[in-house]
C-alpha cells in the first residue's frame, strides 16, 4: 500500500518537550493565600464547634467539609468590610449545622443517642477513667442537646470552638454583656438539664 | 431585672460563677475534642480538587460568554448591512439576484464520502476490486454493498509518537486534580501525510482537554490513504481519552472511522 503512495512530506516541527515539564506554579490549582491561611487558622475551631453540635465524629467531618467547600465556592462574594473571616466562616458553619440537624429531623433521626464519644475524651490515662469520662461527657452533651437553640449556640462557641466572650460577641453580632448573660443562663439551664437527666436515670435504675 | 442581668454579666466576665456552675464550666472545658489525624490533610486535598474544578470551569464560562456576545454582535452587523436597501441593490447589480442572501451552509463533510462503519484490514482494502459491506453513505442513502476501487486506509506513521504528543499536551493542572475525559476529533489527513483541518466532533465537556486534543492531532503524521493508486485526503476520527489516574498510560488514543472521498 505504501509502495504506491507518495512519501509524506514531514513538516519540521520544533519538539515541544518543554510541555512535559510541570507548568509554572501560577497555573497550578491552589487555594488563594487568604483562604489557605483561614483554613489553617480556623479549621480546628470550626471543627470543634461543629463537633460540639452534632452527634458523631463522622457527621462533624462531613459538616466541616461542607463549610469549607461552601466558603471556597462563595469566596468571591465574601466582603471583608462586612465581617471578619472568622465570623463569616462561623456563620456558614452555623447554617451548615442547622441544615444537618434539619435533615436528621426530616428522617426522624435527630435524637441520635451519643453512645460513644471516644474522640471527646482524649488524654485520659487509664481505661477506667476514660470510661467514666466518656459517660460524663455523654451526659453533658445529651443534656445540652435538650436546650434551646440560642443556649446550644453560645455553649458550642465557648466550649466547642473555644472562643472568648469578645469573639462570641463578634460571631453572634451582639454585645459582650449580652454574651455574658446568655452564657450564664445557658450554664444554669444546662445544670438543671443535667440534674434532671441524673434524676431520671436514678429513677430508672 | 435589668440590674440582675448586669450582675450576672459582670460575674460571668470575671469567671465569678456559683460553685455548681464552676464545676460545670470545668467539666465542659475538659471536653477534649480530638480531630482524626488525617482529616485536615484529606479536607485540604478535597478543597484543592474543588479549586481546580472551579478554575477549570470559570474560564470556560467566560470564554463561552465572550464568544456568544461576539458572534451575536457579528450576526447583527451582517444582518444590518444585508438588510440595508442600498446593499441589496448593490449586490443585485453585481451578482444578479442576491446570491449572498441565498448562500447555504457548506456541508460539514464531503457529500460523496463513504463512511466505513468498521475498519477493515489492509489486505481486504488492497483487494481489487474490494467487496466491502455494508457501506453507509453520508448523504443518507440506504446501506448497500459496494465494489470499491482499490483503496487503502490512512495510518498513523508512528502511533507511539502520537500518544507521546497527546500525553505532552495533557494540561498538567487538570491531570493533577483528576480531570479527565474523552474528546472525539475529526481530522483531515492530507494526501501529503500531514494533518489538515481539525475539529471537535464530540467535546469532553472540559475546554482544556478539547484544545489539548486539537493541538495534539494537528501534529500527527500519516501514511496517506490511497484511492485508485493515488494518495488522497481522508477524514479520520480520533477518540482521545485523557486518563488522569493512569500514570503509566495516561491516555489511550485510537482512530476508528474513515471517510474516503470517491471524487478525490
Amino acid at each position: 500500500m505504501a509502495g504506491t503512495a507518495k512519501q509524506p512530506v514531514r513538516k519540521t516541527r520544533r519538539p515541544r518537550s518543554e510541555t512535559l515539564e510541570p507548568r509554572p506554579s501560577s497555573e497550578a490549582p491552589g487555594l488563594s493565600p487568604d483562604f489557605d491561611a483561614w483554613f489553617r487558622q480556623y479549621r480546628e475551631p470550626v471543627y470543634r464547634y461543629v463537633r460540639f453540635r452534632v452527634a458523631t465524629r463522622e457527621a462533624a467531618e462531613d459538616v466541616t467539609s461542607e463549610v469549607f467547600m461552601k466558603a471556597l465556592r462563595s469566596l468571591k462574594r465574601y466582603d471583608p468590610k462586612r465581617s471578619a473571616p472568622r465570623t463569616w466562616l462561623l456563620r456558614i458553619a452555623r447554617n451548615a449545622v442547622t441544615d444537618h440537624l434539619r435533615a436528621l429531623q426530616r428522617q426522624n433521626a435527630l435524637y441520635v443517642s451519643l453512645d460513644r464519644v471516644p474522640d471527646l475524651v482524649s488524654g485520659c490515662p487509664s481505661p477506667e477513667e476514660r470510661l467514666l469520662r466518656e459517660e460524663q461527657v455523654q451526659g453533658l452533651l445529651n443534656a445540652a442537646a435538650t436546650l434551646r437553640e440560642a443556649d446550644r449556640e453560645v455553649l458550642s462557641l465557648r466550649y466547642g470552638a473555644g472562643f472568648s466572650n469578645v469573639e462570641i460577641a463578634e460571631a453572634l453580632e451582639i454585645s459582650r454583656n449580652a454574651v455574658a448573660v446568655r452564657l450564664h443562663r445557658a450554664l444554669e439551664r444546662l445544670r438543671e438539664a443535667v440534674a434532671r437527666s441524673n434524676k431520671d436515670r436514678g429513677e430508672d435504675s | 431585672m435589668r440590674e440582675s442581668m448586669r450582675i450576672r454579666a459582670a460575674r460571668t466576665r470575671r469567671g465569678d460563677l456559683s460553685p455548681a456552675l464552676q464545676a460545670l464550666d470545668r467539666d465542659l472545658r475538659a471536653i477534649a475534642i480530638e480531630e482524626r489525624s488525617s482529616f485536615g490533610v484529606e479536607l485540604k486535598a478535597r478543597l484543592l480538587e474543588e479549586c481546580g474544578r472551579i478554575q477549570a470551569a470559570s474560564p470556560r464560562r467566560a470564554s463561552w460568554a465572550r464568544r456568544s456576545v461576539a458572534s451575536g454582535a457579528v450576526i447583527l452587523v451582517v444582518l444590518g448591512i444585508l438588510a440595508a436597501p442600498s446593499t441589496r441593490a448593490g449586490l443585485a447589480w453585481l451578482f444578479g439576484p442576491s446570491p449572498a442572501l441565498e448562500a447555504k451552509d457548506p456541508p460539514p463533510l464531503p457529500a460523496s464520502s463513504i463512511v466505513v462503519t468498521e475498519a477493515f484490514t489492509e489486505a481486504e482494502a488492497a483487494a481489487e476490486p474490494a467487496r466491502v459491506a455494508p457501506y453507509r453513505f453520508a448523504d443518507g442513502a440506504p446501506p448497500r454493498e459496494f465494489l470499491a476501487p482499490r483503496a487503502t486506509l490512512p495510518a498513523l506513521l508512528d502511533p507511539d509518537q502520537a500518544r507521546r504528543v497527546v500525553a505532552r499536551e495533557y494540561p498538567r493542572r487538570l491531570q493533577r486534580v483528576g480531570v479527565g475525559g474523552t474528546v472525539n476529533v475529526l481530522l483531515w489527513a492530507q494526501p501529503d501525510g500531514g494533518a489538515g483541518q481539525a475539529r471537535v466532533a464530540e467535546s469532553s465537556g472540559v475546554e482544556g482537554l478539547d484544545s489539548a486534543a486539537m493541538r495534539a492531532v494537528r501534529s500527527f503524521l500519516f501514511r496517506p490513504a490511497t484511492h485508485g493508486g493515488r494518495p488522497v485526503g481522508t477524514w479520520v476520527q480520533f477518540s482521545i481519552r485523557f486518563r488522569p489516574h493512569a500514570p503509566d498510560s495516561p491516555l489511550d488514543t485510537e482512530y476508528r472511522a474513515f471517510h474516503i472521498p470517491l471524487s478525490n
